[in-house]
């Protein structure tokens, strides 16, 4: 069980400081979105497979929810803007398996030639498509309100 | 048809022969001596200052340093 | 806070002020800024210099009034966005600065040398963060369930997509049409697996390969600023984010469809 979550926390730091050089953070963030995003990942992993299994949606609420009062803590202390952290820090939890369904089902359901078939792909087009859609806007809502609640921390960060 | 297979083996394709190009190009390039990996740098090349005087494109020829002092 | 009191000469004039501002401003929401944060560090300069400032943000351009506590005259000016990539690092120096020139620690005519000098050392080694997002794709795909066959597809493929975007990206391509050309080749060579029957999880290494094309950042800066009621920056976001998106979608599913690609 340790072991599944301390891998879970160590790909998604490796994952987060990636994808952190994409958006050129100052080199002390690095650590700092590794870190934020390892404890935010392996919380979303414990909260799906060992407390009362959570739903995938609310468990992704809650994580991204730490992830973003983790992130405003972390940009006052190493002084750069909230921000920084939490997109690389989010990318993990991004429902990448859902959204490829969905557009799988858009292409099957477009090519099918019976209505059956069709109905069939149009169902798990929309299935995915909603749990993708939940998952991004829980994500999303989760990250930025700690930064809207704790207003004036996040932007005195870089004072 | 074995259309995946083709599409593979044109994108791998097209993506290897570019950049065995590009490494060619970057060969003949180095080649030319437009770009030493090891070479003697000039004074001004190791302790330049922004606001030094290039003396390349200094057009002020009577310069000398002990006007200065 | 050790905040000095400014002379009259250090004090700019309200049109030197309001370029350095339109500059700044242009810059600052280029990089990767939400709304709030450069309404906040356009006030915070502005007052450290004795004047008000009015901003409206458009997507493509910023609308800047600047005047002096006191006096009738305004001065205007509109910026247009600095079209570069995102950069937290700009970001944060750039608020620095605006917190250095707040607390009275550094002059007008520093503050525009300090602006320029961080416009101009912001560089990055491209193939530092080639490696590294190579290595972040294979990490998602191990977190999504992918084994290490899938693992090593998925970075063969990110490796591929992710040169490919930093020479189209050089030569001026437009970004959606890099996008898709990216999402295309990472996809096709992502399905190796499926094609050559390599692991056992064939479809996690093409769903992972593209992951990296996502424009979270617009995602998350789009929805911050609805949080603070900028709605028209919030939707001009979220509409490029979703273009992104979708030419991500047209090459990925272009892709499976060549490949023939099982996808339940």
């Amino acid at each position: 069980m340790y072991n599944q979550i301390l891998q879970d926390a160590l790909f998604a730091a490796i994952a987060a400081i990636g994808f952190s050089a994409i958006s050129r953070p100052p080199r002390r963030a690095y650590i700092y979105c590794a870190l934020v995003a390892a404890a935010g990942h392996s919380l979303r992993y414990i909260l799906m497979n060992f407390t009362p299994e959570m739903h995938i949606i609310p468990a992704t609420l809650i994580a991204s929810f730490v992830i973003g009062c983790l992130a405003v803590m972390v940009s006052a202390v190493a002084r750069f803007p909230a921000e920084t952290c939490l997109f690389p820090a989010l990318l993990p939890m991004i429902p990448g398996i859902y959204a490829y369904r969905t557009f799988g089902g858009i292409a099957l359901s477009l090519l099918s030639e019976k209505n059956d078939e069709f109905t069939h792909y149009f169902d798990l087009f929309a299935y995915n498509g909603m749990m993708s859609a939940g998952i991004l806007t829980c994500m999303v809502t989760g990250a930025t309100l700690p930064i809207f609640i704790f207003k004036k921390i996040s932007f005195q960060a870089t004072r | 048809m074995n259309t995946p297979i083709i599409t593979w083996s044109c994108v791998a394709g097209i993506f290897v022969l570019f950049l065995i190009v590009r490494l060619c190009h970057a060969c003949i390039f180095c080649a030319k001596g437009k770009h030493r990996f090891i070479e003697f740098g000039s004074e001004r090349e190791e302790f330049f200052i922004p606001g030094d005087i290039d003396p390349e494109k200094s057009t002020d020829y009577d310069f000398e340093d002990f006007d200065e002092l | 806070m050790t905040s000095k009191t400014l002379t009259n000469s250090e004090v700019p004039s309200a049109s030197e002020l309001t370029l350095f501002l339109s500059r700044y401003s242009a810059r600052l929401l280029g990089s990767g800024a939400t709304c709030i944060r450069l309404e906040k560090n356009i006030g915070r300069i502005a007052k450290a210099f004795g004047h008000e400032t009015e901003l409206t943000i458009m997507p493509r351009h910023i609308h800047i009034s600047v005047w002096k506590e006191g006096a009738t005259g305004i001065i205007t000016s509109i910026a247009r966005v600095s079209h570069t990539a995102v950069s937290f690092n700009t970001n944060t120096r750039l608020s620095e600065l605006s917190w250095e020139i707040a607390d009275g620690k550094i002059s007008f005519d520093e503050a525009q040398e300090r602006f320029s000098h961080i416009i101009d050392s912001d560089t990055q080694n491209k193939w530092h963060v080639l490696i590294l997002v190579a290595l972040a794709n294979a990490s998602f795909c191990r977190l999504f369930g992918g084994d290490l066959t899938a693992m090593a597809v998925v970075a063969v493929a990110t490796l591929a997509g992710y040169y490919l975007k930093m020479i189209l990206l050089g030569h001026g391509v437009d970004n959606r049409v890099m996008i898709l050309t990216c999402s295309f080749v990472s996809a096709v060579l992502g399905a190796s697996d499926i094609l050559f029957r390599l692991g056992s999880t064939p479809s996690v290494a093409l769903a992972t390969s593209v992951l990296y094309l996502v424009p979270g950042i617009p995602f998350l800066n789009s929805f911050s600023d609805m949080l603070y009621r900028h709605y028209l920056c919030a939707f001009s976001r979220f509409a490029d984010a979703l273009v992104m998106t979708c030419c991500l979608s047209i090459g990925l599913c272009a892709a499976m469809l060549l490949m023939e690609s099982g996808m339940f």
